[in-house]
């Protein structure tokens, strides 16, 4: 099962639809990320919660919701990853579970190192 | 309902076809069929091979047609009529008008 | 644009937000499918953006909640999804939404949807708005065309439609179906009938009513015969209305004193008369154009007369009644009218022995309403049934209920006209000279007497004396035929006679006395010889009515004059009330 294995690292931060963001949001794109990194956050410890229970539907619909902002702002990997987790659980792949929260917990590190650089600068 | 009409090569026969139901809907494409002719033909044909029926308007118009075309020195035939038709043409006294 | 987003994932609503507002749109965020409804209704949005997943109430059921309801107001929806198979994204349509989008926002694409459907939207703004207009424009003619209908009504009165020897059936739009129904008293107390049916719809056709209507009942009233009627009619009409527009009719004259009627029917389908006792049905066919159609010059008018009396009957139709169809495109057809009155023969025979009283007339109606089907079309027909008028109104002033100021006018006057050769056939004198006596305003209570007075005489000397035709070819089944075709041939052949017309008129104390002088250049008859007590049902009836209407009738020079004296007495009290 090499897919389910598969991890994905890049990119973390899609460069492109920063550029696009810093035009929709203008004096709103700071907050825009803020708020990404702290509803995030929070879904993450859902999510975790979730996985520990072995709920698929909620772990399923927190990945979801988790894929879609991520893909929104340009957090790829993250994304991805989401995916994968979302498709698990809706297959009922209880073992891979875990390997892929960790990963996505690990691409979201990088992901806010990213993310607080870019704001920054 | 449909009208077409056609000039014969000198210009002085024209020929109206009314195909369907010659009421009201065919007032504009009966007036546009010789309107707009000059100098307007001696002799007109109307058509009536195909005409299933025909009403009051239509009546009024074959009037217009006959003003148009001299009033009392127009020469009109209405040809191939069918039975409903010839009926209402001799209700009206039409031939007084018009050759049948 | 007013713009609701419905989206549980913050980040992405922020985006949509921001993206919209750039755009210039004021946007209402929902958080949930609940809020999302709750908000639709509270703000009116023109577009909604509605995510699919949602966790309470998801897009679809939200969709389906805020269309539906109002079509009028048409707000188109767009679904936000992340789904990506065809048949997901085709039940987005299938649940009530216009459009969908798929994530992660793009801002150009969404642009360009909201522009889209700003367009469309706009489309159907315009639609209604002229909708309304349309349906404004739409009542406001009704009301006219009712206000028109009224004044009609009162220009084209009803005259004597409401005897009891008529029935008829007339829609209520008619005027604007272009039928028109008149009927007047004649002033020797017969009845005049009108059946007309103008080509067109709306108000060209109502139009032709009024001069129509005003002629029939100025002339009526004056006395003249059908043919000069007609003839007035159709150089009006044919002035008037423009060349497609022509008049169909049927006109009738009862002659309630001689129980005979004369038809003409131009344009119309035949007429019936219908005799109830032997069940006799003679129809009478369209014998010329219809009015309006014939430049003066070449019009002409020949009525037909007939027998008509008590057991008589008189039936027009317009061509509605033939054109009504039935589901399978049959039209009811002459066919089925005389089927209708043979039936109606056989079942009054059955029941009573006398003339029948049934009301033919609606009985029509009916069997048309069941042809078709559609009682509406009942409404748009037009017919009329006439039968012998119970009595004879030989008085009084019919139409004119004010009170005349007492102006003597032709009180103390004479007036003489001779006609000669051509034009005793063109030119009838009647209403004129009845028109100078009648000047003398006491005598109009007197009208019809005078009237009949003056037509007997004048009638007499030109059919009996310079014409020398003999009544008694009236009798028999072809005899008014004969006897007016005969007439009407040497009318036209006659080269020399001549009629004089004389009134003398002179006051007394208590009223006047007119004396009527009437010379022809014939050879004469003898008063004495004719023979009464034949029998004779249609001819030597004129006679006995003089005499019952003069104080005195002389013959002189043997027989060619007829002299006439009518003595009359003004009315008790004044006109002052």
């Amino acid at each position: 099962m090499p897919a389910k294995n598969q991890f994905i690292s890049s990119p973390i931060l899609d460069s492109n639809i920063v550029v696009e963001l810093k035009i929709i949001m203008e004096n709103e794109f700071e907050n825009l990320y803020l708020t990404y990194l702290t509803d995030s956050e929070d879904k993450l410890q859902s999510l975790a919660s979730a996985v520990e229970a072995l709920d698929a539907k909620t772990t399923r619909l927190i990945a979801h919701s988790l894929k879609g902002s991520s893909q929104n702002v340009g957090a790829v990997a993250v994304s991805a990853n989401c995916e994968l987790l979302e498709n698990a659980a809706r297959e009922g792949d209880i073992d891979a579970w875990h390997g892929l929260l960790a990963q996505i917990e690990n691409t979201f590190i990088s992901l806010k190192q990213e993310i607080i650089d870019e704001l920054l600068s | 309902m449909s009208v077409s009409s056609h000039l014969s090569a000198d210009g002085k026969l024209l020929t109206i076809s009314i195909v369907g139901r010659f009421d009201f809907s065919a007032h504009q494409a009966f007036r546009d069929a010789y309107e707009k002719l000059a100098p307007m033909p001696c002799d007109i044909v109307v058509d009536m091979v195909e005409t299933t029926y025909l009403d009051s308007s239509a009546l009024g118009m074959l009037l217009l047609l006959r003003d148009h075309a001299g009033g009392d020195n127009s020469n009109i035939v209405l040809s191939n009529c069918n039975e409903d038709i010839r009926k209402i043409l001799t209700i009206s006294n039409f031939e007084q008008l018009f050759k049948i | 644009m007013k713009i609701l987003i419905a989206d549980d994932n913050r980040v992405e609503r922020f985006i949509l937000l921001k993206v919209l507002e750039q755009c210039g749109h004021e946007v209402i965020q929902a958080e949930t499918g609940r809020e999302a409804i709750q908000l639709f209704f509270e703000h009116r949005p023109a577009l909604v953006f509605l995510d699919v997943l949602m966790p309470d109430v998801d897009g679809y059921e939200v969709a389906a909640a805020i269309s539906g309801n109002d079509r009028s107001h048409w707000v188109p929806i767009i679904f936000l999804t992340s789904l990506t198979e065809a048949s997901d994204l085709a039940k987005c349509i299938e649940c009530g939404g216009d459009d969908f989008v798929s994530k992660p926002i793009n801002r150009i694409i969404i642009k360009a949807k909201v522009d889209a459907f700003s367009r469309i939207s706009k489309l159907y703004e315009t639609i209604e708005v002229q909708k309304n207009e349309i349906e404004f424009h739409n009542e406001h003619l009704i009301k006219e065309q009712e206000a028109a209908k009224r004044i009609f009504n009162n220009i084209a009165h009803r005259g004597c439609l409401d005897s009891d020897n008529i029935n008829y059936h007339l829609s209520p739009m008619s005027i604007f179906n272009g039928d028109l129904l008149l009927a007047a008293e004649t002033p020797m107390g017969g009845t005049r009938l009108m059946l007309a049916d103008f080509t067109g719809h709306g108000l060209p056709a109502a139009m032709g009513a009024l001069p129509t209507s005003e002629i029939f009942y100025s002339m009526t009233r004056k006395g003249f015969a059908i043919s000069d009627v007609m003839t007035e009619m159709n150089t009006r009409l044919h002035e008037v209305l423009p060349r497609g527009i022509f008049c169909c009719v049927v006109i009738a004259d009862i002659d309630a004193v001689y129980e005979q009627i004369s038809l003409w029917n131009a344009g119309l389908p035949q007429a019936f008369i219908i005799n109830q006792n032997d069940g006799e049905i003679k129809s009478i066919q369209s014998s010329h154009l219809p009015l309006g159609v014939q430049s003066p010059e070449k019009f002409s008018v020949e009525p037909q007369v007939l027998a008509f009396g008590e057991k008589h009957k008189l039936l027009a139709v317009t061509d509605g009644i033939i054109e009504s169809t039935n589901r399978n495109d049959e039209m009811f057809g002459e066919e089925r009218i005389l089927d209708y009155i043979k039936k109606d023969l056989e079942l009054s025979r059955l029941s009573q022995p006398g003339p029948s009283q049934r009301n033919m007339c609606d009985g029509l109606v009916d069997k048309v309403v069941a042809f078709t089907n559609n009682a509406a079309q009942g409404d748009d027909l037009s017919l009329l049934e006439v039968s012998f008028p119970h009595h004879q109104k030989m008085d009084d002033n019919l139409l004119e209920g004010r009170q005349m100021t007492a102006l003597t006018g032709t009180l103390d006057s004479s007036l003489s006209l001779s006609l000669r050769g051509k034009s005793l056939a063109r030119f009838d004198p009647i209403p004129l000279l009845l028109q100078t006596i009648l000047e003398c305003r006491e005598l109009t209570p007197h009208r019809s007497r005078i009237f009949t007075i003056l037509s007997e005489l004048y009638n007499n000397a030109v059919e009996h004396g310079v014409l020398g035709l003999d009544s008694k070819i009236k009798n028999g089944p072809q005899g008014f035929s004969n006897y007016y075709r005969l007439r009407h041939e040497l009318l036209e052949s006659l080269s020399d006679g001549q009629v004089t017309l004389k009134f003398d008129h002179r006051p007394l104390a208590d009223g006047g006395e007119i004396i009527f002088d009437v010379v022809d250049s014939g050879t004469g008859f003898d008063v004495k010889k004719i023979d009464f007590s034949q029998g004779d049902e249609y001819s030597g009836r004129g006679l006995p009515l003089l005499l019952s209407l003069c104080d005195s009738l002389e013959q002189l020079e043997g027989g060619r004059h007829v002299r006439a004296t009518y003595r009359w007495f003004a009315r008790a009290g004044s006109s002052s009330n």
